[in-house]
């Protein structure tokens, strides 16, 4: 019956990462100079966790470096020591370590030892420094190095064992032929909890089989670390003076914890309540006017951290010890107790942690799965083949006579309705919010700030915008070259803004909503702005073919030029020239584009805009001679139809249309596609004015045709890349049409106009 | 009937001696060829394909088979035989290579046949319409001679244009 631990692995890893990613974001977001104790409570309490599932699953070099950053943690937490930058920094650098040491244990890379131990020597240096209670922090360093001495074990009989003491010395001796071992502590009463230490080196399969005898296998439980729970009921928890602290800060200290990651809700030494004591900060008004019982129920309900959701034992398992003083041996308490009280007690901490990320999964741990991406993608394929089906049905059906065929129609109707809800809900499963790639920018502009020595507050906008998970994937790294390009071009030194009558701190602001069909992603900084003489003296430097003339949109645009850079020197962070480029093509292969704008002096904004998913597309249909052709509606400005005076030729050829003041290039697209019998005078078809990386054309078709929702498939997959054509759809009268690549006929366009004068 | 032939192609178990194997043979103006029917995932009328800017001429465009975007290759212009004309009788065969699926218009389908493997001999250099360097071996059957085409080689061949430049 012996649990086999590997199997929560997964789990662990994943709660134990969702922990340092919460544990960052809190740090990052701390006012330094006036903390918040709430959010230090949170940041010690997503440590401890690690610590404490890390302690049960054997991770002890985690459990480690956990346990001196939650010893500097505790230490701020309780206003011992004031909390400064270098400590920030020594709790940031400690997250990535722990963070390589978990993608070590994941089979993913590898954590540098001399790393994890220059990480610990920092934190416990900073623990110390101070040293108004250097007793307690020598002590509390010491468990770690205790740890694997000792493991403790205890466990509750079977209700009604006759003479317990004698079962329990029977299996003492049967213990000490193997190991090892001695009994630390009786219990309080008959149904009580035996505490037992045995040598480390004790197989924990064996012994559960062993204690399996006689103790109720639920109430085991094993511990790694040297966790003398009744030693100390206040597990490092009290404000205690340092004189309370000594005798108890035996290892005992708080590496018990390890025991709770199990699952502590049925652990019956779950905390011992003090009047002063935080109970995990959770009630920091309550503990004067709780009572104490009502304060070890959250506390004990806490310790599983949302981590054992799926295993939570009921309320009525959690014993409650009732110890009105520290250090009081704690005493099982009725297990109906904590019963009243729980479901207040939830309720608070539901209210002091709106924003714990382990809460509302441990509210819905069972109503979410995970699925494989496969499996999603191939249900969105067979809705689109769908989406198609009904489409020709509808078209099959258009040309029967609606009084006759009338329930056809209405079923026919019914189906398309039915479609569309499940063609969005099925697209739904893949979306997912914008701040999974907005969490990580906190940490990148603090580090780099830093290194170049500005001052930047990061802010972020419609964090809970969602886009397809595809697209969140390929996002990331695009957006951070933004970032980092604001960050390092954009934003002047502090001493500049100053000079130019802005405030010292620069802003960078993250912004992400909904427009249309797209998602628009939005990086502005109040920098120094683009400088419109810099960039085309640089272009003209590199050869670029360039004139003063050219539009504000068109000369921004050449910054994502390959190898351009108007940094004057090439520093760590950018100005090598590479990086915009790649940012623009990134973009582009996600059928996205970036805008730019910029005003000197006042700063930047590039905006991003992509399709909400990869799957689907708004389109214009067109068609030019028997052919149609799909244009992606976020390009089309507007369609019009040209008179005779609005056409300016060059040499003799027709390529320009004058529309409002506003030259544009035409692209014929009969000429461009080599389309036979096709419009080709300019004023009988219809102009549609696309605009594209700042650029606009006329692209010249016979006449639009509707407007579509399709659904995109890849020419490639069977066929190659086609100049001037994106993708593939089918129509619904089960043809093929093109969709058209804006961009690219924009080019052609534009190229197009040299060579005809 | 074609699909009664297509549908037992698991005789080749050798029964005189000699590997023997599955091939489907068309003709192509005066010649006929034979192709692995392992290759072949249907064979199909022809429909007009959406036709693709600034494509070769024996590419003939794209047509949609159930939902995937399939080429459609007119081997007739490509190798200059026969009439490039579309009949009701004007066949496809769509080709299933590894991850891609190629459509191939023909004069005629004739026939599956057994071909032992040690009767396929290798070619010598000689002009025909497809290059010799995708043609495994010629056979004869009954009288007729069989080129044995690498069709797979010859579909994703560079001068085919199908694939693009960076993968062929």
């Amino acid at each position: 019956m012996a649990i086999d631990l590997t199997q929560f692995y997964q789990v662990f890893f994943e709660e134990a990462q969702e922990h340092l990613d919460g544990m960052e974001a809190l740090l990052l977001d701390l006012d330094i100079e006036n903390p918040d104790a709430e959010q230090l409570n949170a940041v010690f309490r997503a440590a401890h966790s690690i610590k404490g599932s890390a302690g049960t699953f054997g991770f002890t070099d985690l459990a480690e470096v956990t346990h001196v950053l939650e010893n500097l943690l505790d230490r701020i937490r309780k206003g011992e020591l004031a909390l400064r930058r270098d400590m920030i920094d020594a709790f940031l650098d400690a997250g990535d370590v722990l963070k390589d040491l978990l993608a070590a244990h994941r089979g993913n890379g590898s954590a540098d030892p001399a790393q994890v131990q220059l990480t610990c020597q920092r934190l416990v240096a900073l623990t110390d420094n101070t040293g108004s209670a250097p007793v307690a922090a020598a002590l509390a360093s010491e468990p770690a190095a205790a740890a694997s001495e000792f493991i403790d074990v205890s466990f509750a009989l079977e209700e009604g064992t006759p003479e317990p003491e004698s079962v329990v010395t029977n299996l003492l001796a049967e213990l000490a032929e193997q190991w090892p071992a001695s009994l630390a502590e009786r219990p309080q009463d008959a149904d009580g909890r035996w505490y037992l230490k045995l040598g480390a080196d004790a197989d924990p399969d064996v012994l559960r089989g062993m204690l399996e005898f006689v103790a109720r296998s639920d109430s085991i439980r094993i511990g790694a670390t040297a966790a003398a729970a009744a030693d100390d009921g206040c597990y490092g928890f009290f404000d205690t003076t340092p004189a309370a602290e000594t005798p108890a800060g035996t290892p005992a200290d708080d590496a018990s914890w390890g025991l709770f990651g199990d699952d502590a809700p049925a652990t019956p030494a779950a905390a011992g309540p003090a009047p002063d004591d935080a109970a995990w900060g959770l009630f920091d008004d309550a503990p004067g006017t709780t009572p104490s019982s009502t304060s070890a129920a959250p506390a004990a309900a806490d310790d599983s951290f949302g981590f054992f959701v799926d295993i939570q034992t009921p309320a009525a398992e959690i014993a409650v010890v009732s110890a009105p003083t520290p250090g009081t041996e704690p005493t099982p308490a009725a297990p109906a107790a904590p019963l009243a009280a729980a479901p207040a007690a939830v309720e608070r901490r539901d209210v002091a942690h709106a924003d714990r990320r382990s809460a509302p999964r441990a509210a819905g741990g069972e109503t979410s799965i995970r699925v494989d991406i496969d499996k999603v993608d191939k249900l969105i394929n067979l809705v689109g083949e769908l989406v198609i089906t009904q489409a020709m049905l509808a078209q099959s059906a258009s040309v029967l006579d609606p009084i006759e065929f009338e329930r056809l129609h209405n079923g026919l109707a019914q189906l398309e309705r039915n479609t569309r809800d499940m063609q969005e809900s099925v697209m739904s499963i893949r979306m997912m919010p914008i701040s999974v790639v907005f969490s990580r920018f906190p940490r990148v502009v603090r580090d780099l700030a830093q290194k170049l020595n500005k001052q930047i507050e990061l802010k972020t906008i419609g964090e809970s915008t969602e886009l397809d998970k595809g697209l969140i994937e390929r996002i990331a790294d695009p957006l951070t070259h933004l970032v980092r390009n604001s960050l390092d071009h954009g934003i002047e030194m502090p001493d500049d803004r100053v000079a130019k009558g802005k405030s010292p701190v620069g802003n960078i602001t993250l912004k992400a909503y909904h427009q249309g069909g797209n998602i628009v992603i939005e990086v502005a900084d109040d920098g120094a702005g683009l400088d419109r003489k810099r960039i085309l003296a640089k272009a003209r430097e590199r050869g670029f073919n360039v004139n003063d003339q050219m539009s504000d949109g068109e000369v921004w645009q050449l910054i994502f030029e390959p190898g351009f850079s108007t940094a004057e020197q090439v520093t760590e962070v950018s100005g090598r020239g590479v990086g915009m480029d790649v940012v623009k093509r990134n973009i582009s292969a996600m059928g996205g584009r970036v805008e730019i704008e910029s005003m000197s002096g006042i700063g930047t904004r590039m905006t991003v805009r992509l399709p909400l998913t990869l799957a689907i597309l708004d389109g214009m249909s067109v068609s030019a001679g028997k052919e149609t052709y799909i244009i992606p509606l976020g390009y089309v400005v507007e369609s019009l139809q040209v008179e005779r005076n609005m056409i300016r030729g060059i040499s003799g050829v027709e390529r320009l249309i004058q529309v409002r003041g506003e030259f544009l290039p035409v692209a014929p697209l009969h000429e461009i596609f080599g389309i036979a019998g096709a419009e080709t005078r300019l004023d009988r078809g219809i102009m549609v004015v696309v605009e594209a990386d700042g650029a606009k054309a006329a692209l010249f078709i016979d006449a639009l045709v509707g407007q579509h929702q399709v659904v995109i498939k890849s020419l490639e997959t069977n066929y190659r890349k086609v100049a001037g054509v994106s993708g593939a759809t089918i129509m619904g009268d089960g043809h093929v049409a093109l969709i058209l690549d804006i961009a690219a006929l924009v080019q052609m366009a534009k190229a197009s106009l040299p060579a005809a004068a | 009937m074609m699909a009664q032939e297509l549908s037992a192609p698991g005789k080749n178990a050798a029964s005189e001696g000699g590997y023997t194997e599955e091939y489907l043979t068309y003709t192509l103006g005066p010649e006929e060829y034979a192709i692995d029917i392992l290759k072949v995932q249907e064979i199909r009328g022809y429909e007009a394909p959406t036709t693709i800017a600034n494509a070769p001429a024996f590419l003939k465009g794209v047509i949609n088979l159930r939902g995937t975007i399939v080429p459609i290759v007119d081997l007739r212009i490509k190798f200059g035989v026969g009439t490039a004309d579309y009949t009701p009788f004007t066949v496809v065969i769509i080709l299933n290579l590894g991850s891609r699926v190629v459509g191939m218009v023909v004069d005629s389908v004739s026939d599956v046949t057994m071909l032992r493997q040690d009767s396929i001999r290798p070619a010598p250099e000689f002009s025909a319409s497809v290059d010799t360097r995708y043609i495994k071996g010629l056979c004869t059957l009954d009288e007729r001679m069989l080129i044995v085409v690498d069709i797979e080689r010859l579909m994703l061949s560079s001068e085919m244009a199908l694939v693009d430049e960076s993968l062929a």
